[in-house]
Order: structure tokens, then C-alpha cells, then sequence
């Protein structure tokens, strides 16, 4: 897998702070990575000399693999940089059409499509009147209009309501699947993300602290199934059998706990019941993200 | 070469309070300009939609003469086109008097305007915030206009004997030398020396807050 962001020893000082301090990061194609850390971590400086709007001190920042046209890979890039940049006096689609014309975007259905997508009304309401969480909707649509292969977000869920999340959630998932979009993103949502993103990258003053992927996380946390039957011994035969899977432990003799497969549940009740087994327990048990990443961040004040 | 004539070469009246041609308006013209140019592109830095050609990955100069020429076109234009209305009326109802030095004076006057347009451009982007208009009212109120008001006030008549003033150094003497005085050789020079000097100054500016994303 190549990396499409990749950034070496990046530091970053304002005056005498470092908000950047030899920070590290790759994050994969279609994959979606997780910026976590709290309020001056570094996530937004980060995200802005990724962006361009900001001069790095030193470090090294990579888009495709390249170290030398960053101007030029940032056409296929876009960015949300902290509160929307939107013209308060214009509405949804004028300010669509005025980043059509800034991004070169030839085709004008691409405005209809990526309201259609972000579920936003074309009005002729004046963006200065929108809730935040429509001004965060229309941020993503200006986003997504020039089809972009990578998108860096910087906490895109801020104030939107829980319904909203979630169809933020479905959006850049959507995205990453079916597009095969690769997206970087902050959040102080911690189980938002932890839905969410296929990666995570915890900072703390302006350090990588740990970089880790889901399946990792999943391993750190002890995620697991925990699975109860009428019969444990006839369970593990067809768990191995007829899902192939290994890592598991059996205790007290009546629960067992699955290590893989995690996000499988439908389908694992689904054989375990197929075989005539009754299931009397099927959850997903262990530690949260948000436990995690206090365990870390508390160890490194 | 030198062009001598009086202030009656278009036979129009001339009076204090003509629109351009009075002493006045020649020093305000600038700083009028230079606010209605500053509002529309320092709202696009307040409001961040300028940033999104940074982000595009647009080269500095590229974001720079784009805006350079888009708001100089439309004012430029603009004051173009009201100015040679408001000269064609006076024409049409006062008669013409001798032409051979109009078009000069006229490119003479454009140069003039387009400086002031590409100068109050390159102010605001290089600001990047409304305070930019206070920054280019500074430029042409008491850099330009003051100086050149104290200039000639200190000065016996606008025009000196041998036509050589300090004043035309400055775009509203220049203004005034072109419509209401003589034109001669070390003007000409000097109004495409100071627009040359004086573009490449705030360009150079510009052009470095840029690279340095000196940016709020």
C-alpha cells in the first residue's frame, strides 16, 4: 500500500511554543486516519501546513509519494481547515459556484450532486443564516466538489447534532469504500472516530504520541466478542471450521471470547445459529477508544 | 519633445469643483479608488474563501496577477469608461479645442489610474484584512494627497517656471500636471519610472507574505 500523506520530523514553533515537535505521520490510500489529541495539540497546525497555509520549520511533507510538487498534488486534495470558509452573503450553491470557478470544476450537475450527497437544501437562504451544522454540511460538499482523492478535515462534526454525525459518519465512509477516498480527519468525538476511522494517530504537544491502526486498537483494548451457548465445545468447532477463527479463549468454561473478526457480529451469530446452537450472549465487550487514548495521554503529562 | 498649452486645450470650462480636474478631486481620486478596491477583496480574506486558491495549490504569482488584473479590469474600466462619457458630454456641449495632445494625456491618465488600482490590489493581499484600507488611505492620503496639497501650497502657482515640480513624483500631481498643466518629456519619464517602482515594491512585498504564508 503506498502512502498518500506522509510527514517526517514535521516541527512547527509560534514564537516560543513548538505546536509541532518532530511529528511523524503516513496514512494509506482509502484509508481513513484519525487526528486525536486535545485543544492545542498541534492538529490544526498540522492540518494547515498540509494545507499550505502555513510555513513548516522543518520536516518533510510527501502527497503521492512526492516531496517536490506539493502545489500540484494539492489539486487533487481538498481541505477543511478550522471554522467553514464560506461568504455569509451568498447562499449554498453561490458559494458552490464561486469554488466551482476557484477549483476549476468544469462540470456545473457537480454543485446539484454534492448537496444531493450532503443532504443540504439548495435554498435561497444566505449561508449567514444557517445553523452551524449546515454551514459544516456545506463545508463538506465544497469538499467534495472537485472529486477529490484526498480530504483533510479538521473536525468536521464540531456542533452538528447527533443526527448529523451520524450522516457525516455514512458520508465519509461511503466515500472511503466507494471511492476509495483517502481521508484525514480530527475530532474530539472520540467514539464518533472510533466508528469512524481505520486509523488513529494520538498527539500530544505537538508530538505523535502513538500511531495505530483499528485492528491494532482493537488488539490493545482487548475488543472482543463475548459469546455464550447452550453448547461451548460444539461453538469453538464451528467457529473454527466454518469461519476459520483462531484467536479466541474459552472461560469458565461456558463464555467464550472472539479477538478477530470484531465487526462481524451479524455474521457470526448468523453461522453459530445456522448449526443449531443457541446463543444465550453475544456482545462486544472491552476498552473504549476514549479509554485508550486517556491511558496514553494521562501518561504523557 | 514639449507640449505647451494652456488649460483651456479641450475648451472645456475649466472651474475648482470640475469632477477630476480640479485640484481637489485629483487627490482624492486615488483614495476613493483605493477603498472600493480594498473592501471586496479584504472581505474574501475575512470571510477565508481567498484561501481556497492556496489550497488549490495555485502558484503565488498565479493567486497574485490573477487578482492583479481581475480588480484592475473592473475599476479600470470602469473609471475609463465614466470619465470619457463625462469628457464626450463636455465636448459635445463646449466644443473641442486642440486635440493633438489628447491621446497622450488619455494613456497618460490611464497609466495613472491603473497604478492606483494595481497598488491598492497588491496593499490589500499583501494585509489580508480590512485594515488593508487603512493602509492604502495611509498611501494615498498622507503619503500622496498630503504631500503633494503641502507641495503646492508651498509653491508659487501649481506649475513652476520651468515646469519642474516635486509634486510629480506623486500620482495626484501627476493627475494634476496631466489635466491641467503641460506635459513634457521628464513627466512622461517619471510617471512610467514611479509605476514601475512602485508596482514592484508591493509586488515584492506580496509576493513574500505569500511564500512565507503570512496568513491570519
Amino acid at each position: 500500500m503506498t502512502s498518500v500523506i506522509e510527514v517526517k520530523n514535521l516541527s512547527k514553533s509560534h514564537r516560543k511554543t513548538k505546536a509541532v515537535d518532530n511529528f511523524n505521520l503516513s496514512v494509506e490510500c482509502g484509508h481513513i486516519c484519525g487526528l486525536i489529541g486535545p485543544n492545542g495539540a498541534g492538529k490544526t497546525t498540522i492540518m494547515k501546513i498540509l494545507a499550505g497555509l502555513t510555513e513548516k520549520d522543518s520536516g518533510e511533507v510527501f502527497f503521492f509519494g512526492d516531496s517536490k510538487n506539493l502545489d500540484k498534488n494539492r489539486s487533487r486534495m481538498s481541505f477543511m481547515i478550522e471554522n467553514p470558509m464560506l461568504n455569509g452573503n451568498m447562499t449554498a450553491r453561490q458559494n458552490l459556484e464561486f469554488i466551482r470557478y476557484v477549483r476549476g470544476v468544469a462540470d456545473k450537475k457537480r454543485i446539484d450532486e454534492v448537496l444531493d450527497f450532503v443532504a443540504l437544501e439548495d435554498n435561497s437562504k444566505k449561508v449567514s443564516k444557517y445553523s452551524l451544522g449546515m454551514k459544516q454540511r456545506l463545508a463538506i460538499a465544497v469538499s467534495l466538489l472537485s472529486s477529490p482523492e484526498v480530504m483533510i478535515l479538521d473536525e468536521p462534526i464540531n456542533g452538528v447534532d447527533p443526527e448529523g454525525i451520524v450522516d457525516i459518519r455514512k458520508m465519509l465512509q461511503k466515500l472511503s469504500t466507494e471511492q476509495n477516498v483517502t481521508i484525514l480527519i480530527s475530532s474530539h468525538i472520540l467514539s464518533e472516530m472510533a466508528e469512524l476511522c481505520t486509523d488513529f494517530a494520538i498527539i500530544y504537544g505537538g508530538k505523535l504520541i502513538e500511531e495505530f491502526s483499528a485492528d491494532e486498537l482493537a488488539v490493545k483494548c482487548r475488543n472482543h466478542i463475548s459469546l455464550k451457548t447452550d453448547n461451548i465445545s460444539k461453538t469453538t468447532f464451528v467457529l473454527e471450521d466454518k469461519l476459520n477463527i483462531k484467536n479466541y479463549k474459552v472461560l469458565h468454561g461456558d463464555e467464550i471470547h472472539i479477538y478477530e473478526r470484531i465487526g462481524e457480529i451479524p455474521l457470526i451469530s448468523k453461522t453459530v445459529t445456522d448449526s443449531g446452537l443457541i446463543i444465550t450472549k453475544l456482545t462486544n465487550d472491552g476498552e473504549s477508544l476514549e479509554e485508550y487514548y486517556l491511558s496514553k495521554v494521562g501518561g504523557s503529562k | 519633445m514639449t507640449m505647451m498649452t494652456d488649460l483651456n486645450w479641450y475648451k472645456m470650462t475649466l472651474s475648482e469643483n470640475m469632477f477630476l480636474f480640479s485640484q481637489n478631486s485629483a487627490v482624492m481620486m486615488p483614495l476613493f479608488l483605493a477603498i472600493a478596491i480594498n473592501i471586496p477583496i479584504s472581505q474574501a480574506y475575512q470571510n477565508k474563501t481567498a484561501y481556497y486558491e492556496i489550497m488549490d495549490g495555485r502558484k503565488t504569482y498565479e493567486i497574485i496577477f490573477s487578482k492583479v488584473i481581475l480588480y484592475t479590469l473592473i475599476f479600470f474600466v470602469g473609471i475609463t469608461v465614466t470619465c470619457g462619457t463625462y469628457l464626450g458630454i463636455l465636448g459635445i456641449i463646449n466644443g473641442v479645442g486642440d486635440m493633438s495632445y489628447i491621446p497622450l494625456r488619455f494613456i497618460l491618465a490611464e497609466i495613472t489610474i491603473m497604478r492606483v488600482c494595481i497598488v491598492s490590489v497588491l496593499i490589500c493581499m499583501l494585509v489580508k484584512h480590512t485594515i488593508g484600507i487603512v493602509i492604502a488611505m495611509l498611501r494615498f492620503m498622507y503619503l500622496d494627497s498630503l504631500v503633494v496639497t503641502l507641495m503646492i501650497s508651498s509653491e508659487s502657482g501649481f506649475t513652476a517656471a520651468n515646469g519642474q515640480s516635486g509634486a510629480d513624483w506623486f500620482i495626484s500631481g501627476q493627475v494634476m500636471r496631466i489635466f491641467g498643466a503641460d506635459i513634457d518629456d521628464r513627466l512622461i519619464l517619471i510617471i512610467a519610472l514611479t509605476l514601475v517602482l512602485e508596482i514592484a515594491f508591493w509586488y515584492t512585498l506580496t509576493y513574500i507574505s505569500y511564500k512565507r504564508k503570512i496568513f491570519k
